[in-house]
């Protein structure tokens, strides 16, 4: 009897842990949970019941400075500025934001801008989660500006970028992207044309909101204390005033020109900033994990890379340097670099870059490398998900590329299925010869192939770099001059 | 009347019963943990783990500092420490402490949200104690930490941490080293072997030393001479400071830069870098029991070295010299202000004053709520900027600044005399209940973030203990800030800031007349 008793209960047993076994629909490095609310609104929530603050990021997609018309460069920063720092009811920016700290959200509501989005993101104590997301809503739904603020924002650079003016690779990239994104948006700063930017006005703002932010292109990702029900109720009730449906336009898909050669912008300062770019591969592409591979063995990896080894440890000449694949933007991947360097040292690092891009090309990884790599990505992987902030930002960037997250679970198989013939066979994408670079500084450059160089110490420089292109700067280096993510999660 | 206890009512018979609904609990129970073990493995599996596979039970106990504040039973906090009340007095986190034979302290808080941990080893020995004549050189022997032992050597270090996916990086303070890694949980043993083993078996050749000098002079010009905010730092400091190294670069000169030798380097290593000198911090999904046993298998077996004397100059009397620095440079493009008072340390002087003077710098000047931004910035709109900001818990005393950028540039002296006006008229009225309220609850908000992150509640701990804080102290923060009273406000404004400020720094643009 106790023989049986003993058969019965061990197989019970198993047979209930095969079934729960089939029955989860997501295993996961986080217990992720995906829906719609009733008014549309598209959500990522993690429960996470070890925190008593909620995580919360934002995403209205296209509403970035893609979406600015021709000739109104800036209208969406300059929207996103009017909701930062701007009165709102009647209370000024500063009141503002002692209203979030009383509630404990003392890093605010913050409001970012990139190409392609709109970001908010903010961390509040669950007990006041309900307020704060009120208080988001009415700056999104304000339209009441005043119009001497509306002047101010437009003139508005702030004092401390300027005294940061040294921010060379900064520059560099901008320079850059404005040079291979000729005819696209993307070419454009985000922070948009200080002319451009005297010409806007109310309506323009109000239109550029009623216009762009809307439930169908809301996404919003949540960490914390919080279930699907309550969460949902609070999403559909509090932006239960936000129109529906978006009017933004359709734009081109863009083309990126790349010429091989190097451009400079004449700065004086010791040390010269450069910022260089290839085409790449978005995520969705069958061979991105393979590419994803090769560059953290070329120059993505910190400390391993082929290239910082042979500027860094070989030749002490770079502090650091690095080119990763950037796939965050909708339409467009690309491979972007950066590096600092004393000005005389510009052109070998330069003459290095190509030779291990053509060096890999031709002889592509070896076994060690490979598999190093590929045990780094995915032992790595686990580090998206060390602070609601960093699971947050990840989800919603998941969202956003339209890849369910359900993919979290899989991806480090993806990575385990790879082989050294598919990490080889994706040198193909690389393009030594199509790289192209941007330098600001006074750098020391042997072979210039298309140059246009004016020695310039006003920090507005204006540099032709080529017959359709013109590259116009502001004194506006803001951080919020970004590419999509704030931290760029590990793929 | 029979007074036998009626057994049958207190054992009831045993009698076997139906094996299914005696065990549906179990089965239940079992499969819900066998479940939740597939979940959080799923994506884990990435090598074979290296824990030992017979974790015995630890008998010894956790030695704790402060019982009242920290958790001997390693459970999460309760909920209802952490609830909307935001007068909540004690520190609401589990922290576990003990400290190995060899004197190295590992304090061990469980963060279980995700499957990674964070392991950071704080050296008590920074810039400041680098050679007089070698500034710097704490931050160079940083650099060279990442070059290999006889066991690793560099390219077999790299590929290790490579493999494991880890994030690492290391900081040189004035006081104190620290060097942090961020890993999969399976791979803390992997970490804590390669830590212990950099911590007794770093490796010096002159090739290196070499490369490495020529790499931190590269860091230098990025970081402080291409940087106008940092070139300002470094020369408000050196004057400030007339004899503690607080007043040399954490960087180093160049000139000292240029002039490490390997011994020079071999020397602090084989000074400082020890167990009895070090504090290890482990944050993350890992539980006391592993934390003890690899720590005892990987760090107990290094052997303590004799300290010397932490000999550090000492700062002479002042003798209420006061200094007024000007800088101009190509790289400024505007106006700034600096006023820099002496100040008391958290170690060396009463902690109530430390923490009132961490106090009233945010009343005085947090950037959004103090008194000097709502009057220069907003109501008269002379300042684009002003903030106060106190550096309490360094290990030698250091300073207490208020820092304004004008809107208009010949608006410098007008808004230097404000900001005396309004010092004195604190002093003099000291502040309101509501500042003071909103202050403390501010700073008990600023809390629950640092404990939300691994490496932000990992560096509060650690930076303060490595200065010399006791557990303690830190742990009791929180209830001291929140019995500081308006009077202990106006006390330390009138001790360290009535007399004004020992240094002024003024920035100008090279165009400024």
């Amino acid at each position: 009897m106790n023989k049986i008793f003993k058969f019965n209960l061990i197989f019970k047993l198993l047979i209930s842990i095969v079934i729960l076994c089939f029955i989860n629909t997501s295993f996961a490095l986080v217990q992720t949970n995906e829906f719609t609310t009733k008014s549309g609104i598209q959500v990522v929530l993690v429960t996470d019941k070890t925190t008593d603050l909620i995580s919360i990021s934002m995403a209205f997609t296209g509403a970035g400075s893609i979406s600015d018309p021709l000739h109104k460069c800036g209208l969406s920063f300059t929207a996103m500025e009017m909701l930062y720092r701007g009165k709102i009811d009647g209370l000024n920016r500063h009141k503002r934001i002692r209203k979030l700290i009383k509630l404990g959200v003392l890093y605010g509501i913050n409001l970012n801008i990139s190409y392609d989005n709109l970001y908010i993101n903010f961390k509040t104590p669950k007990e006041n989660f309900t307020k704060t997301l009120q208080e988001v809503n009415k700056i999104l739904m304000f339209r009441d500006f005043d119009i001497d603020d509306l002047n101010n924002i437009k003139t508005y650079i702030p004092q401390n970028t300027n005294i940061n003016m040294s921010e060379e690779t900064a520059f560099a990239n901008k320079v850059l992207l404005n040079k291979v994104f000729p005819e696209h948006p993307y070419g454009n700063p985000i922070n948009g044309m200080y002319d451009d930017k005297q010409t806007l006005t109310k309506t323009d703002l109000i239109n550029y909101l009623d216009n762009s932010l809307a439930k169908d292109n809301l996404y919003i990702s949540v960490v914390g204390d919080i279930n699907q029900k309550q969460l949902e109720k609070v999403i559909d009730t509090t932006f239960s005033n936000l129109p529906k449906n978006t009017k933004l336009a359709k734009l081109p898909k863009p083309k990126l020109i790349l010429n091989g050669d190097i451009t400079t912008m004449y700065k004086d300062s010791p040390q010269s900033g450069a910022s260089f770019i290839q085409d790449g591969i978005q995520t969705k592409h069958k061979d991105y994990y393979a590419l994803v591979t090769l560059l953290d063995i070329l120059s993505a990896k910190p400390f391993t890379s082929r290239l910082w080894y042979e500027t860094r440890e070989k030749r002490g000449i770079v502090y650091d340097i690095g080119a990763d694949l950037q796939n965050s933007l909708k339409n467009k991947a690309f491979i972007i670099g950066r590096f600092k360097c004393d000005n005389d040292n510009v052109q070998t690092i330069i003459d290095i870059i190509r030779n291990e891009w053509r060096k890999i090309k031709e002889k592509g990884v070896s076994n060690q490398e490979f598999e190093d790599a590929k045990t780094g990505l995915i032992g790595s992987y686990a580090l998206n998900f060390t602070t609601p902030e960093s699971i947050c930002s990840y989800l919603l960037f998941l969202k956003l590329q339209k890849i369910n997250v359900d993919f979290i679970k899989n991806r480090n198989k993806k990575i385990k299925s790879l082989t050294l013939k598919d990490v080889n066979a994706a040198t193909k994408y690389l393009t030594p010869e199509k790289l192209t670079f941007v330098i600001v500084g006074k750098p020391q450059l042997g072979n210039k192939t298309s140059i246009n160089t004016k020695k310039n110490t006003n920090s507005n420089t204006n540099t032709n770099t080529s017959a359709n292109t013109k590259i116009k700067t502001d004194t506006n280096f803001k951080t919020n001059t970004k590419t999509e993510s704030k931290t760029k999660p590990k793929q | 009347m029979e007074n036998k206890l009626n057994i049958n009512k207190i054992f009831k018979p045993y009698k076997p019963c139906k094996p299914y609904k005696a065990c549906k609990p179990f089965i239940l129970f079992f499969s819900l943990l066998l479940i939740s073990n597939f979940a959080l493995a799923d994506n884990i599996k990435i090598a074979k783990t290296s824990l030992p596979k017979n974790i015995p039970t630890i008998k010894e106990k956790v030695i704790n500092n402060n019982k009242s504040s920290i958790q001997s039973n390693n459970k999460p906090i309760a909920k209802k420490q952490l609830s909307a009340n935001n007068k909540t007095k004690k520190l609401p986190i589990t922290i576990n402490n003990f400290t190995l034979k060899n004197g190295l302290q590992v304090i061990h808080i469980p963060n279980h949200r995700a499957p990674v941990v964070n392991h950071t080893i704080w050296y008590k020995a920074g810039s400041a104690d680098s050679p007089y004549n070698k500034s710097g050189l704490a931050h160079f022997v940083e650099h060279l930490m990442f070059k290999g032992t006889t066991k690793y050597p560099l390219e077999e270090y790299k590929k290790i941490i490579n493999k494991l996916g880890a994030v690492q990086n290391a900081y040189t303070y004035y006081d104190t080293t620290m060097y942090y890694v961020t890993v999969a949980k399976e791979y803390l043993d992997n970490i804590m072997e390669l830590e212990s083993d950099r911590m007794q078996n770093l490796v010096f050749t002159e090739k290196v030393i070499e490369k490495e000098r020529s790499v931190v002079l590269q860091e230098r010009r990025e970081r402080i001479e291409s940087n106008p905010i940092h070139k300002i730092a470094e020369a408000a400091n050196a004057t400030f400071f007339w004899l503690h190294p607080y007043g040399m670069p954490n960087i180093g000169y160049k000139h000292h830069i240029e002039s490490y030798t390997l011994n020079d380097a071999k020397n602090f290593y084989n000074t400082w870098y020890c167990p009895n000198n070090a504090i290890l911090v482990i944050t993350g999904d890992i539980d006391l029991n592993t934390v003890k046993l690899l720590t005892h298998k990987y760090y107990e077996k290094i052997p303590q070295k004799i300290l010397p004397k932490r000999d550090r100059p000492i700062e002479p009397e002042h003798h209420n010299v006061k200094g007024k620095l000007q800088i101009s440079d190509p790289q400024i493009n505007n106006v700034f202000l600096q006023r820099i008072y002496d100040a008391p340390n958290a170690r060396t002087t009463n902690i109530k004053t430390a923490l009132s003077l961490h106090v009233l710098a945010h009343i005085l000047g947090d950037s959004t709520s103090g008194r000097l931004h709502k009057s220069f910035v907003e109501q008269f709109g002379i300042a684009h900027q002003i903030t106060a900001s106190f550096n309490g818990t360094f290990r030698d005393p250091y300073s207490f600044t208020i820092s304004a950028t004008p809107v208009n540039q010949s608006d410098l002296t007008f808004l230097e005399t404000a900001i005396e006006y309004e010092i004195l008229k604190l002093i003099k009225n000291g502040v309101t209940k509501e500042e003071l309220r909103n202050s403390k609850n501010e700073i008990q908000y600023s809390f629950r973030y640092e404990n939300d992150s691994l490496t932000s509640i990992s560096e509060y701990i650690g930076l303060n203990l490595a200065n010399g804080i006791s557990l303690e102290d830190i742990l009791s923060w929180l209830d001291i800030i929140e019995n500081i009273t308006l009077s202990d406000i106006s006390k330390v404004a009138n001790d360290y800031l009535k007399i004004g400020p020992r240094i002024t720094v003024y920035t100008y643009p090279i165009s400024y007349n």
